[in-house]
C-alpha cells in the first residue's frame, strides 16, 4: 500500500472516530439558544452554574424550534432521551400523557415554585402530578405600527370592537399596506386566532362541558374573523412571516405573545420608534403557559439529581430577576419586577402585568390537552376554510364541532 | 469492423466451451453475488430493517410510541381497519395520485425538452448545460421557502408580474386557494425534479447512434418521423425507469409541502407521505402511520414491478 | 433548413428556456443583493437598481454562523459517502449487468424497494439502530445512511451504462490472460467514464442536499452540515431573507464547480470510438 494511500485512511479515522463525551456533563436541550435574549439568558445562567459548581457541568444542545418536537419525539421513542429539556406548551400534553417526563411534587415541595410562582404554574399539572417548571406564562399583547396609526388618523383600540372597526381603515394593498398581519396559513397560531376571536367577542368556545361551536354567538364571532383576517391580512402566511412583515412596517397591528418586544429591541431606530405595544386591551384576559422545563423519567436518580440542581438554581430570585431583563418575557416568579426596574423599564412592568389574571388560551381540559395537536389540526383546517373559502360559517362550524366530538369527545 | 467482430466471437466460442468447464457455475455466482454485494449490504441493513420493524409495527395496537416495548402489545388488524375507514386517509390516496402524475408529467415534458436541446449543437451548449442542473443542487429547505416568497399572494413578484401583464388581478394567495393549492406545490417539485430526468434522457440519447439518424436522413424522414421512430425508441427504457424513479421521490417527499402549506388548506395538499408524518409525529398513533406507510411501500412496489416488466423488454 | 439559421433558432429556445427555468435562482440572487425595500415591494423591480447592490448579506453569512465549518463538513461527508457508493454501485452494477441468475436479478431489483420508503417512517427504528451500534452523532454513521439513499439509483443506472458495453471485450482481456477484475478495471471502467460521471454527479447532489438523516443522526454543533444548518437563518421571530438567500447562492458554488469540472466527461465518447478500437 502506497504511503498517500495510508495517510488518507489514517487521516479519516481519525475523523471519522467517535469522539469520547466529556464526563460529569448535564446536557439541556432547548430550541432557545438562537433566540434573541433567551439564548443570552440560557449562556449566562448556565455560565454562573458551572462557575458554583465546579463538580458538575451543563452543557445546552441547540435544536432549531421547527423540528424541536419532532426530534424530541424521535429521542424519546427511541429511548434516548435527553438530561433536560424546554418543551413549548403544545408540546407538554403530549409528552406527559405518554408518560415521558417525571413528576417534580416532592421536589418542588417548599421551594419558590410552590410558594411564589404564577398561577399559570398550574398548566404544568398532569394527572394530578406536577410534571414541569414553568418559565414563562404570558398575556397577549397588542403590538401596532404608531406611524400607520397617526397617517389614518386612527387612535389606538380600546376594545375589541374598535379594534375590529379599526383594522379596515388600516388596509391599503395598492401601497402593500395592511392592517393586521396574521397567521393565515395552517400553522398552529392560526387556531389561537380562532379562539381568541370568539373569547374576545364574548362567546364561549366550550360551554357546560359541550363544544359550543353551533351557537349563534360563534358563528357571527367567526363571520368578523373571516372579514377582519382574511379581507385585511396577507394570505399564506405562517407565525415566522407574519411576524416580519410586521417588524418591516408593512402591516399596522399584530396580536402575539409579549416575546416579540425582544425581537422588535433588535430592529433600526427608525423602526424600532414607531413599533409599540400594549397589553391587548380585550377580556377576558387571555394567555397561557409558554415553555417550561422538564426531567425525563428514564433517566437514573443522580441524572435526575444534577437536572434539578440546575432548575434549583434558574428558579433563584436573582436570575428569575434577570429573565424578564434580559428576554422582556413575563418571569416564572411572581413579583420578579421590582419597583426600580420597573420605573426603568416600564415596558417590562407592562408585559409582566399582562399574566395577571389571564387564561390559559386553550382550555384546561384534559382530553384537549392530550389530543392537542389533534385539537390543533381540526381548528386549523376550520380558519383556513373560513378564510380561504366562500362556504357559510355556520355549515363550516357545523362540521368542525362534528369533527371534534368524534376526534376529541369530552366527556370522560 | 463486423468482419473482426465475427473472427473475434468465432475465436471466443471455442474458448468458452473450455472455459466454461473449467471454471465452475459456483465461481460464476460467487462473482455475480459478491460483486452485488457491497450495494445490497448498504442499502438492506439501513433500510431493510428499520421497514421490516415499521411493517410489524403496522399490525401491533395500542401505544405504539414506546418502540422498545412493541413486542408486548397485541398483533391485530385495528390499525388497518381505522385506515380504511378514515375519509382523511382516503382523500390523501387522490391528493398523492394527482400530485404525483401531475408533477411527474410536467417535470418529463420540460426534462425532455432540455434533453432534445442539449443534444444538439448551439454555441455556448456547454454552459447551458451546466446551469439547466443547477435546481437539483439547490436545498430543499431553500426551495420551498423561496417558491413560498415567488408566489406570495400580497408580495410575490411572480404576482406582481402577472398582474402588470394583466392576467391577474389583486391578491391572488396560491397557496391558500383550495383549488390552486395542489397546482401551486407542483411548482416546486417539478422545478427540482427535472434536472435529473434531463441528465438521464440526455446520457440515454448521447448512446444512440449517430448512423441512425444519418441513415434516416437519407431516407428523407422529417423531424417528428425521426423523433418516433429513432429518439424514442432509442430512450424509452431510461425515459420509463426515470419517470419512475422520480415518481417514487415525489411519492415520498413531504419537505416541500410541509414547508409550503403544510397539507393545507383544508388537507388539499395533504398527500399521504405527509398523512403517514401526521399519524406518527403529531398524533402519535404510530401505529395507524406504520400502517400507511406500509401501504404506500406496497402499492409502490406494485407500480415498480410492472415498470421495470416494462424496461426490462428493452435494452437500454 | 440553413445551419446558421438552426443554431440562431436553437440559442434563442435555449436562452428562453433557461430564463423561465433559472428564474427562481434569479431572483434568489437578487434577494441576496439588493436591500429588504425593494424585494418586499408590493411590485419589485425585475431588474436589479445598480446604485442599491450590496454584497453584505454573502459577508453576515459567515459572520453570524459557522457557515465555513458547515461548508466543510458536508463536503467531508458527501466526497467519502460518494466515493464509496460509486464504489458499490459500480460493482453491483457490473454484476447485474454480465450475470443474469434469476435470484440475483430479484436481489438487485429489491434494491430499488429502499426508494419506496418514506423516510419519516423508518427514522425511529434506525435512530434505535444507531443508538444500539453507538454510531449517533459520528460522520461514519450518516456516511452509511447517505449511501443507503444513493446506491439504489446508481446502480441500475451503472448496468444501463455497462449494458452498452458489449461483453466481447471484457471476453478479450481474458483471452489475453487478465481476470475478470482485471478485466473490468483495465478495460470496462475507462469506458463507462460518462455513466460513472453521471452516477458520480448524481451521487454528490443526493449526498450534498440530504437533510432528514443530516438532522437526526447529527447533534453536535461542531457536526453540523449544510442542510440543517441553513434552517437556522429561518427562526420563529424572523426570516432574514438576504442572508438565507445569500446562504443558498453560496451552496451553489461547489456544485457548479463540480458540473464544470464534470462535464466533459458527460459527453459520452460511446457511439463509434470504443467499437472501432
Amino acid at each position: 500500500m502506497r504511503l498517500s494511500h495510508l495517510t488518507c485512511i489514517v487521516a479519516a479515522s481519525f475523523v471519522l472516530m467517535p469522539q469520547p463525551a466529556p464526563a460529569e456533563t448535564t446536557t439541556m436541550t432547548t430550541w432557545q439558544a438562537d433566540e434573541p435574549g433567551f439564548g443570552q439568558w440560557w449562556r449566562e445562567a448556565i455560565e454562573a452554574y458551572n462557575k458554583s459548581h465546579p463538580d458538575k457541568t451543563i452543557a445546552m444542545q441547540q435544536i432549531q424550534y421547527k423540528d424541536y418536537v419532532n426530534q424530541l419525539t424521535v429521542r424519546f421513542a427511541s429511548n434516548r432521551p435527553p438530561q433536560i429539556l424546554t418543551l413549548p406548551t403544545d408540546g407538554f400534553g403530549t409528552f406527559a400523557d405518554q408518560g415521558w417526563l417525571t413528576s417534580l411534587d416532592q421536589r418542588v415541595e417548599g421551594t419558590e415554585i410552590a410558594t411564589n410562582w404564577s398561577p399559570l404554574q398550574a398548566e404544568m399539572t398532569w394527572d394530578g402530578k406536577i410534571q414541569g417548571v414553568l418559565l414563562m406564562g404570558y398575556g397577549f399583547m397588542l403590538y401596532y405600527n404608531d406611524r400607520l396609526l397617526k397617517d389614518a388618523g386612527i387612535e389606538v383600540p380600546t376594545s375589541f370592537t374598535e379594534f375590529l372597526q379599526a383594522v379596515p381603515k388600516l388596509t391599503s394593498r395598492e401601497k402593500g399596506v395592511f392592517g393586521l398581519a396574521a397567521v393565515t396559513t395552517e400553522h398552529p397560531t392560526a387556531t389561537l386566532d380562532f379562539v381568541r376571536f370568539i373569547e374576545w367577542q364574548g362567546a364561549k368556545l366550550i360551554k357546560d362541558g359541550k363544544y359550543n361551536l353551533t351557537d349563534p354567538a360563534v358563528v357571527k364571532a367567526i363571520e368578523n374573523y373571516r372579514t377582519t383576517v382574511g379581507g385585511n391580512a396577507p394570505l399564506g402566511n405562517n407565525s415566522t412571516i407574519a411576524r416580519q412583515l410586521f417588524v418591516d412596517g408593512k402591516a399596522a397591528f399584530l396580536i402575539d405573545g409579549p416575546w416579540m418586544y425582544a425581537r422588535i429591541e433588535e430592529t433600526k431606530p427608525e423602526i424600532r420608534a414607531v413599533l409599540k405595544m400594549v397589553k391587548a386591551p380585550f377580556s377576558p384576559t387571555l394567555g397561557g403557559a409558554s415553555n417550561s422545563i422538564h426531567i425525563p423519567a428514564a433517566l437514573s436518580e443522580k441524572e435526575k439529581e444534577d437536572a434539578w440542581a440546575f432548575i434549583r438554581f434558574i428558579a433563584q430570585p436573582e436570575w428569575q430577576l434577570k429573565y424578564t431583563m434580559i428576554t422582556s418575557a413575563p418571569a416564572g416568579m411572581k413579583g420578579a419586577v421590582t419597583p426600580e426596574v420597573a420605573a426603568a423599564k416600564p415596558q417590562l412592568k407592562t408585559i409582566n402585568d399582562a399574566v395577571i389574571g389571564a387564561e390559559p388560551i386553550i382550555p384546561n381540559v384534559k382530553a384537549i390537552r392530550a389530543n392537542s395537536n389533534e385539537f390543533f389540526a381540526i381548528t386549523q383546517r376550520a380558519a383556513l376554510r373560513v378564510l380561504s373559502t366562500k362556504d357559510p360559517v355556520s355549515t363550516i362550524l357545523k362540521e368542525t364541532q362534528a369533527e371534534l366530538e368524534r376526534a376529541i369527545p369530552l366527556n370522560d | 469492423m463486423d468482419a473482426a467482430r465475427t473472427t473475434l466471437s468465432a475465436g471466443m466460442r471455442t474458448e468458452d466451451k473450455w472455459s466454461t468447464r473449467r471454471r465452475s457455475q459456483w465461481s460464476q455466482r460467487t462473482y455475480a453475488y459478491g460483486l452485488l454485494a457491497p450495494a445490497l449490504v448498504a442499502v438492506m441493513l439501513l433500510v431493510g430493517y428499520p421497514l421490516l420493524r415499521v411493517v410489524e409495527l403496522s399490525f401491533r395496537q395500542g401505544r405504539t410510541m414506546n418502540f422498545a416495548k412493541i413486542g408486548d402489545l397485541p398483533l391485530g388488524l385495528n390499525n388497518y381497519r381505522r385506515v380504511f375507514a378514515d375519509a382523511g386517509f382516503w382523500n390523501s390516496v387522490s391528493v398523492s395520485a394527482v400530485y404525483v402524475a401531475g408533477s411527474v408529467a410536467l417535470a418529463f415534458l420540460v426534462g425532455l425538452a432540455t434533453a432534445l436541446l442539449l443534444n444538439t449543437h448551439f454555441p455556448g451548449r456547454r454552459y447551458f448545460r451546466t446551469i439547466v442542473l443547477l435546481p437539483w443542487a439547490v436545498p430543499g429547505v431553500i426551495v420551498s421557502i423561496l417558491f413560498l416568497w415567488l408566489l406570495d399572494g400580497s408580495f410575490g413578484v411572480i404576482n406582481s408580474i402577472l398582474r402588470n401583464i394583466g392576467l391577474t388581478h389583486g391578491d391572488v394567495a396560491w397557496f391558500v386557494n383550495e383549488q390552486t393549492a395542489i397546482w401551486a406545490v407542483m411548482m416546486p417539485t417539478v422545478w427540482k425534479a427535472y434536472p435529473l430526468i434531463t441528465l438521464t434522457l440526455l446520457a440515454a440519447l448521447q448512446s444512440i447512434p449517430a448512423e441512425l439518424y444519418e441513415a434516416s436522413d437519407i431516407d428523407g424522414a422529417s423531424t417528428l418521423q425521426q423523433f418516433t421512430y429513432v429518439t424514442w425508441p432509442g430512450i424509452r427504457g431510461t425515459a420509463i425507469l426515470a419517470a419512475l424513479i422520480s415518481s417514487l421521490w415525489i411519492f415520498r417527499d413531504i419537505d416541500i409541502i410541509f414547508a409550503s402549506t403544510r397539507g393545507g388548506p383544508a388537507r388539499a395538499t395533504e398527500t399521504l407521505s405527509l398523512y403517514t408524518y401526521n399519524e406518527a409525529f403529531q398524533f402519535f398513533r404510530m401505529g395507524t402511520g406504520a400502517a400507511v406507510g406500509t401501504l404506500m411501500v406496497a402499492s409502490a412496489l406494485i407500480i415498480a414491478v410492472l415498470s421495470i416488466g416494462l424496461v426490462r423488454r428493452d435494452k437500454f | 433548413m440553413k445551419p446558421v439559421i438552426r443554431k440562431a433558432l436553437l440559442l434563442t429556445t435555449a436562452l428562453l428556456l433557461a430564463l423561465v427555468l433559472l428564474f427562481p435562482i434569479y431572483w434568489m440572487v437578487m434577494t441576496a443583493i439588493m436591500p429588504a425595500s425593494e424585494i418586499l415591494a408590493r411590485d419589485p423591480r425585475l431588474l436589479p437598481d445598480l446604485n442599491q447592490i450590496s454584497l453584505s448579506a454573502f459577508f453576515d453569512v459567515f459572520d453570524r454562523r459557522p457557515f465555513f465549518t458547515w461548508i466543510c463538513n458536508s463536503l467531508l461527508v458527501s466526497c467519502i459517502s460518494t466515493g464509496l457508493s460509486l464504489a458499490a454501485a459500480a460493482l453491483g452494477g457490473y454484476s447485474l449487468s454480465r450475470w443474469r441468475y434469476g435470484l440475483q436479478q430479484l436481489t438487485g431489483a429489491s434494491l430499488l424497494l429502499s426508494k419506496l420508503v418514506p423516510t419519516s417512517l423508518i427514522i425511529i427504528p434506525l435512530f434505535i439502530l444507531f443508538n444500539v451500534t453507538g454510531l449517533i452523532d459520528t460522520y461514519i454513521g450518516l456516511i452509511l445512511a447517505n449511501m443507503s439513499v444513493g446506491v439504489p439509483l446508481a446502480t441500475w443506472l451503472m448496468k444501463g451504462f455497462f449494458d452498452r458495453i458489449p461483453k466481447e471485450l471484457e471476453q478479450a482481456a481474458m483471452i489475453d490472460g487478465c481476470s475478470q477484475l482485471q478485466a473490468l478495471w483495465h478495460v470496462i471502467l475507462p469506458l463507462s467514464r460518462p455513466g460513472l460521471s453521471s452516477c458520480g454527479v448524481y451521487l454528490l447532489i443526493v449526498s450534498w442536499s440530504e437533510f432528514i438523516f443530516a438532522r437526526t443522526l447529527i447533534t453536535s454543533d461542531s457536526k453540523q452540515l449544510l442542510t440543517v444548518g441553513i434552517q437556522s437563518f429561518v427562526g420563529e421571530y424572523q426570516v432574514d431573507w438576504a442572508t438565507l438567500m445569500a446562504a443558498g447562492t453560496i451552496s451553489l458554488i461547489p456544485v457548479i464547480i463540480l458540473f464544470l469540472i464534470l462535464e466533459p466527461f458527460l459527453v459520452s465518447g460511446m457511439t463509434k470510438g470504443a467499437l472501432a478500437n
